[in-house]
Order: C-alpha cells, then sequence, then structure tokens
C-alpha cells in the first residue's frame, strides 16, 4: 500500500477555514512532530497487516531543526512506532528539488509512505504544482477564498467580485504565482486596495496565464502573540480508495510582529514591500529556489589589511593581502584545518580557550582568491556590544564567540547566539584576544551589499567593530545553502546544492 | 581526542513559532482538508 503525507495550509475565518494551498513536499517542524497523533496511521498499519514501513523523504524540505536536536524528530517518532507495532523501518532519502522517488517494490505488507514530491502521482503533478487546478477543483467549496482566475481555458473562473473589507488597514488581495517556482521577493505579493474599481482593473492588467488574486483572508483568530499565524495540517492519503488519515495540525508564526514596523508600498501605492510582507508571510529569500548567496559580509564592513589598514570590502580585490590569525584548540586543531563538519557540527566542533587561543596565537597574511557580491533586501539582526558599537548582519554571519555560561570559544551563527554571549575580539596592536558582550540582538530590516570572500590559506578576517578591536569571522561556505549537508551547517566549496556564486556588483 | 562540548543551539531570533491549536479548530481543519479529498475522488476515482 502506498500512502503520501499532503501538508495543508489554511487561515481561520469567521470562525471556520480557508484553506491557501496543499503540498506533498511538506515540511515538519521539528517542534511540531509531538503536536502530531501517531496512533491512527499505526492502528491502520497493524490492522491492515503491515510489517514494513518504507519512508520517503527529502532530505532538505522534510523538516526544519527548530530544537536542539539534529535528528529528523518526525522520523523518530514513526521508527519508534514502528519498533513498538513489530513493524520493520526502512528510509530512503531524495535530494532537495528531487521530482520522483524510488522505485519500491509494493505489496501487501509493505506501507510505502512519502514525504517528497513525485511528478508521476496524480495529486503532486496536478493539484500541489498548480493552483489553478488546486483551486478550480475547490471553486465550489466553502473552505477557500474568493478567487479570480482567467488564463482563457477551462480553469477559468471568478468568485472574486467584491472586496469585503475596506477599512480595517490590512491587506485585502493576494496574488499569487500559479506555479510552485516564484520569486519571492515578489510573490505572494499583498495589496491594500480601497475600491472595487482598483479590484476590476487589478484583474485586467494581471498577467492571466501566470498569477491568480485572492482575497486576503484576514481574521484577528490568526495572530497569536503579535504574529501573523498559517494553520499547518498534516494528513495522510493513502490506498487506492484516497482515504485519509488526519495526524493533526498546527500553527506557524511569521518572524516578525504585526506591528513590527508600518506598513510600505511600492509605486503602485497598494502593493506592500517586500519589507511588510514579512509581518504576513514566513518565508525567506535565502530559503527560496535560485537566490541562495554565501553571505559572509556587508557593505558596512571594514577588514583589517595585511599592512594594517581598515579596507571596505567595496575596495577589495582578488589578489589583495589581508590580516588572519590562527590558533588552535587544546587536540591542535586550527580552525583553518578543520573540515566544515568540524567546525560546528557536535560532537567533534571545534572549540577551544581564550587562554588557550592565546597561548598559540600566531598573525598571519591571507590572499584573497575570489570576491563576490549581491545587493540584499533582507531582514537581519542589529547586533549591539557592550561598548555600544551596533550594526546589522545576517542571521547565519559566522563569529567567534563564547557563551555567556562558559568559557568555551566557538564558532556559530548569529542566529543562535544569545544576550550576554560574548563576542571574541582581537587588538590589532597588542595582538590580544578579548571579549565584548552581547548586550542586544533585535529583528531589523535592511539593504545591504552582501559580499562573500574565499581567502587562502587562512579561513578568518578580522573586521572592525571599535578602535583597534576586530572581531573573528570565518568565510566557511554555504551558510546558505539549502543542500542538506550545510542548511544549518557548514560545507566547503565542493558543496553539491550551492549555485554558482554571482559576479562582484 | 578529547571530549568537546555540545553546544550546539537552535535558531533563537530570526525562526518560525510554532503554536499548538485547539481540537476545536483542528476538527475544522480535519473537515476542510476531507473536502479536498472529497474532491479529487469526484473527479478522478
Amino acid at each position: 500500500m502506498k500512502g503520501t503525507i499532503i501538508g495543508t495550509d489554511l487561515l481561520e475565518f469567521n470562525n471556520s477555514v480557508k484553506i491557501l494551498e496543499i503540498n506533498t513536499n511538506t515540511t515538519i517542524f521539528n517542534s511540531a512532530a509531538d503536536l502530531l497523533d501517531y496512533t491512527l496511521f499505526f492502528e491502520m498499519l497493524v490492522n491492515n497487516n503491515i510489517t514494513e514501513l518504507h519512508f520517503i523523504s527529502n532530505t532538505d524540505d522534510s523538516y526544519v531543526k527548530d530544537t536542539d536536536t539534529l535528528n529528523f524528530v518526525f522520523e523518530e517518532r514513526l521508527k519508534t512506532k514502528c519498533v513498538e507495532n513489530n513493524i520493520t523501518y526502512f528510509d530512503y532519502k531524495v535530494p532537495k528539488n528531487s521530482i520522483t522517488v524510488p522505485y519500491i517494490e509494493d505489496t501487501d505488507t509493505k506501507f510505502i509512505l512519502r514525504q517528497a514530491y513525485d511528478t508521476t502521482a496524480l495529486v503532486d503533478e496536478t493539484y500541489t504544482a498548480d493552483k489553478f487546478e488546486f483551486f478550480n477543483l475547490m471553486k465550489d467549496s466553502e473552505y477557500i477564498p474568493k478567487t479570480y482566475i482567467n488564463n482563457g481555458g477551462e480553469l477559468s473562473f471568478d468568485t472574486f467580485n467584491t472586496i469585503s473589507n475596506y477599512t480595517n488597514g490590512r491587506p485585502n488581495l493576494v496574488k499569487k504565482d500559479r506555479y510552485p517556482s516564484y520569486d519571492f521577493n515578489l510573490y505572494p505579493s499583498l495589496s491594500k486596495l480601497t475600491s472595487d474599481t482598483q479590484l476590476n482593473q487589478l484583474k485586467t492588467s494581471v498577467d492571466n496565464t501566470t498569477f491568480l488574486i485572492q482575497e486576503f483572508i484576514y481574521d484577528d483568530a490568526n495572530i497569536v502573540n503579535n504574529k501573523w499565524n498559517v494553520i499547518r495540517s498534516i494528513d495522510i492519503l493513502y490506498g487506492s480508495e484516497l482515504d485519509i488519515l488526519n495526524m493533526g495540525s498546527y500553527k506557524t508564526a511569521t518572524f516578525v510582529d504585526i506591528d513590527a514596523w508600518i506598513d510600505e508600498y511600492e509605486s503602485d501605492g497598494i502593493t506592500l514591500t517586500k519589507k511588510s510582507r514579512y509581518k504576513w508571510v514566513n518565508k525567506s529569500t535565502n530559503t527560496t529556489a535560485g537566490t541562495e548567496f554565501n553571505y559572509h559580509a556587508n557593505s558596512e564592513s571594514l577588514i583589517l589589511g595585511s599592512t594594517g589598514t581598515l579596507i571596505n570590502l567595496n575596495d577589495l580585490e582578488v589578489g589583495n593581502s589581508i590580516s588572519s590569525i590562527n590558533f588552535t584548540d587544546v587536540d591542535g586543531i586550527t580552525p583553518n584545518d578543520s573540515d566544515a563538519d568540524l567546525l560546528r557540527t557536535p560532537p567533534r566542533r571545534w572549540s577551544s580557550t581564550i587562554t588557550q587561543a592565546q597561548s598559540t596565537l600566531t598573525t598571519e597574511s591571507a590572499d584573497v582568491l575570489s570576491i563576490t557580491s549581491r545587493t540584499l533586501s533582507e531582514i537581519m539582526l542589529k547586533i549591539t556590544l557592550e561598548n555600544g558599537v551596533s550594526w546589522n548582519e545576517f542571521k547565519n554571519t559566522q563569529f567567534l564567540i563564547q557563551s555567556a555560561d562558559s568559557n568555551v570559544n566557538y564558532f556559530d551563527r548569529l542566529n543562535t547566539v544569545e544576550i550576554g554571549d560574548k563576542i571574541i575580539t582581537y587588538n590589532k596592536t597588542t595582538s590580544e584576544l578579548s571579549t565584548l558582550t552581547i548586550t542586544g540582538l533585535e529583528i531589523v530590516y535592511d539593504e545591504v551589499i552582501g559580499y562573500n570572500i574565499d581567502i587562502e590559506p587562512s579561513d578568518l578576517f578580522l573586521v572592525d567593530v571599535s578602535t583597534d578591536l576586530f572581531v573573528v569571522q570565518h568565510n566557511v561556505n554555504c551558510q546558505y545553502c539549502g543542500w542538506y549537508a550545510c542548511n544549518s551547517y557548514l560545507c566547503d566549496n565542493n558543496c553539491p546544492g550551492c549555485p554558482e556564486a554571482p559576479e562582484k556588483v | 581526542m578529547s571530549e568537546l562540548i555540545k553546544l550546539e543551539r537552535p535558531e533563537i531570533h530570526i525562526k518560525v513559532e510554532v503554536n499548538s491549536i485547539t481540537t476545536e479548530l483542528k476538527n475544522k481543519v480535519k473537515i476542510a482538508v476531507q473536502e479536498v479529498v472529497t474532491k479529487i475522488k469526484e473527479k478522478h476515482l
């Protein structure tokens, strides 16, 4: 028997719900895995005399590591339940962007559960890959928003005749791409219209072959802890009769508060800017296909040159020499020797103390082998240090830090750093390592030119934060890589998931 | 090699918070999803 995990996104509306989309290559957050009920599923397996569970999942998209475990918690729960029910477990991983799944011979005693996209499957190819098809299927249902599709074919329909909410100051229209591979920098776009005349004008001007427009579903019930929330339902569609088994549902919130900043509009005066959309949509550009960029530092960063001068990254060129430092941990391993896994992945993680690092510290120079850049408009973190210095930085930037509750130094991403942790600084005059306590971390939105630099033989570069003081950054690649081997972790330049780097702008 | 301290921490700042929902809302969601499946069945089975 075969089954597919269906992820359905919904919003609450007038004491009911509206469906936004369905997905088969759905993501189950680790923190949500225990909000699901596995009992019904395993009762069904046992009742059907299933002795083998074959689970196919996508290495990159299947789960989000939002707790302190590296494991795929949903899969762990499946394994545990298999043991409890004397079912043998088999797992299969398909890579990111895979559109087919491995062939597994189906038998009466096997259940083949898929949490991955399969272009040969009806539901995937027809209803999750094409919103025109899905909403046309549901056009008579009370569970979808008012919708306008007009591609000139049989999928066209229009239930979006009037906008019911002009007055609450919230968006009231959403424009969605028909297909999943859209540019998140632009879509789904949200608008705030003030008349039905504007609605009718939009209907005539929209690219009807690619986009649909819908009423934006607004209800106060979707606000939890001052953030906009979307419901995610996890169901299993299985068997030749397409039976459905609900495992449960939960809500996921946006990154920022609903009143994080005032609404801003594009030049048309009605479409919310990307910054404003972050109050309503919880996808970030760096997780969207085609927009990955291995960010190291930005145009505000001044790095220490080999002659002691400060260099703006925009002035840095291939072949330039910059200052670097080197030191070891108790095992004699330097951050430069460490491969990507060793640098950050427990339990082999590279770590040291200031005393250890200071006693082995050497200064050296490194040559710039490449430098690339990209203009980035994104949410990021404003970091403030005890000396009052603050700047905006991307969440995955690697710093050498010391956690607040220990004397251990290690490289970590800014997004996992806590207020009270200390950032390690290097004094260019005395060559001493010391610390500055992080006193503030807040989400902001900014536009910067981001840079990726490859330097050798050292991987460490020094960024100015105060007179003579520099933070220690590692130029490890793939912070933004979507490939599973990196994701929250790191990888080297051979990462198969990394896109070709852009030229310097 | 000496034993290294496990310091891995989850995303803290820019992250998606997961919130539980009521049984009543779960049931509404369940009915809506069932309607999707019903319509797929009507069209294809």
